[in-house]
């Protein structure tokens, strides 16, 4: 009988170290998980709405064509980062796979907000009352969280003098 | 009699264990990415065991050491006896983990380590982390270095038994899964990872503004033990920002390296303001663009860096050593076909592919 549950155990343990832990699978790749978005901090220019960890030629496309375009080869993984400068604001992409996706929106002036108004210049007040309590805060930065989303906001004293949207990758 | 079926019965489970264990280790090591044929940085940290001679001068850092310095270079122009323990996006708490670790083996004259890292103060990536962690033994170090580097999703045991990460490429698994299940191939010369090929710098976008200058307490605290390490053990450290274009290195953060160096003692040297000394031309001496350098740049580097040491360090000539000489012929061959190699395939497809 003591053999037949050591036994037993040791067949169950194989059976979960091969079954277990639903890892992610992206073993060796991706510094990013090219993840299904949704749900998380979004930014609008325009008509294009703009969600993290989305498909990014598709933003892309909808966007039309950038200022300017940088791209670099990331570093130790196949494909590259790309980074479009946009009036107001530039979009960063990560790569997976052969597909690149969205990474983050930073604000690069005042000409454009977030979804509750927020803009570079508003007041830290004006940020809490759109968006409440941050989930970190210091006496430069509040960091909102929502879905695989982060909101970085830097202060300047009172005022917001930064402004980034992120994914928030495996 | 009867004791015979007893030791005999006990016996039964504790083979079925045993091979049970043993198809378990098999099983971690088919599964386990081999990082040969793509991306090759992975295999690096894992290689620096294989290493037969001590090292009078050991690097850590991330691509900005083990792509921009090249320690046969240091050997064939000085006789100086080096290894980059560097890794892709290498933590400051994974440099002070790999040099606790390199420690174990040797004590080296002289550490360097290259600054850009100083600029996260938190876990980044699963990916990166895996790249620098499955390389190294089973030590305090590499249980420390996995307590500092987890993302939050991450669990230690999926590092201390890797099959729990890895058990789903089983649908990945290739022929070099097979291949390299035992031994792999080498990819780097004592860490240095080549590439021969020439991107011109670019354009590059303007630096974004940060809400926060000030570098990590995490980092800074990392840093510290480095220094507190070195020191321990008679090791100068030597604090080095490598040549590069992008991604932005600030003034900033400059200013509180140079700080921290001046209030230690340390020597800094911040090669970016450096480049017309050292004779780096960003239009032949890079294969990115600006981030890196290439074969050309990391000698021109290693050509500058090596007289600072040499000059400075009571560093050991091991050209005139015949055991050192007859290991370094061989990696010196090694690197020099490799340079071959890679200049033979950019002449035939225009581009660096197996590399």
């Amino acid at each position: 009988m003591k053999r037949k549950i050591v036994l037993l155990t040791a067949a169950m343990t194989m059976g979960l170290a091969l079954t277990a832990c639903g890892g992610s699978g992206d073993s060796e790749g991706g510094s990013g998980s090219g993840q299904e978005s949704g749900g998380g901090y979004t930014f609008t220019s325009g008509s294009t709405v703009i969600e993290m960890n989305a498909d990014a030629s598709a933003v892309v496309e909808e966007l039309g064509d950038a200022d300017e375009y940088f791209e670099s080869e990331s570093c130790a993984f196949e494909g590259l980062d790309k980074v479009y400068t946009y009036p107001g604001f530039t979009l960063n992409t990560y790569p997976v796979d052969d597909k690149d996706y969205v990474l983050s929106v930073v604000f690069r002036d005042d000409t454009v907000s977030t979804e509750e108004g927020i803009s570079i210049g508003s007041t830290k007040d004006e940020v809490t009352e759109a968006y409440g309590e941050p989930a970190s805060e210091s006496a430069t930065e509040l960091v909102y969280e929502k879905g695989d989303s982060e909101m970085t906001i830097g202060l300047d004293g009172d005022s917001v003098s930064t402004l980034e949207i992120s994914a928030v990758t495996e | 009699m009867k004791r015979k079926i007893n030791v005999k019965r006990a016996a039964v489970p504790a083979v079925f264990l045993v091979i049970m264990l043993v198809l378990l280790y098999l099983l971690q090591r088919l599964l386990m990415p081999k990082y040969m044929s793509d991306i090759p940085e992975g295999a690096m940290v894992e290689e620096y065991y294989r290493e037969t001679t001590d090292h009078e001068v050991i690097f850590v850092g991330d691509c900005e050491v083990y792509e921009n310095f090249s320690p046969i270079k240091f050997y064939e122009d000085y006789g100086i006896t080096s290894y980059i323990r560097g890794s892709a996006q290498q933590l400051t708490w994974q440099s002070y983990y790999l040099l606790e670790d390199t420690l174990r083996y040797e004590t080296p004259k002289v550490v360097v380590f290259n600054v850009l890292a100083m600029k996260y103060n938190e876990p980044q990536s699963e990916a990166y982390n895996r790249m620098t962690i499955d390389g190294m033994k089973m030590s305090s170090s590499k249980i420390g270095a996995i307590q500092a580097s987890m993302t939050e999703e991450e669990h230690m045991l999926d590092y201390i038994f890797p099959i729990l990460r890895y058990h789903s490429r089983w649908s990945d698994l290739s022929s070099e899964d097979f291949e390299y299940m035992f031994h792999k191939d080498k990819v780097s010369h004592n860490g240095y990872y080549m590439r021969v090929d020439t991107r011109p710098v670019d354009d590059f976008p303007e630096p974004e503004k940060l809400s926060d200058y000030t570098l990590g307490d995490k980092a800074m605290e990392y840093l510290d033990k480095m220094r507190v390490l070195c020191e321990e053990n008679g090791i100068e450290l030597v604090l080095v920002k490598s040549p590069s274009l992008y991604p932005h290195w600030y003034d900033e953060w400059d200013e509180q390296i140079v700080e921290y160096a001046d209030k230690y003692g340390l020597d800094y040297f911040n090669y970016e303001k450096l480049t017309d000394e050292v004779g780096i031309d960003y239009n032949t001496d890079t294969y990115d663009a600006g981030l890196h350098l290439n074969l050309s740049g990391a000698e021109k580097l290693s050509e500058y860096f090596g007289k600072y040491l040499t000059e400075t360090y009571d560093l050991t000539d091991y050209r005139e050593d015949p055991e050192y000489a007859a290991v370094y012929q061989e990696k010196i061959e090694f690197y020099h076909e490799m340079e071959e190699a890679q200049y033979e395939e950019l002449e035939e497809y225009g581009e660096i592919i197996s590399y």
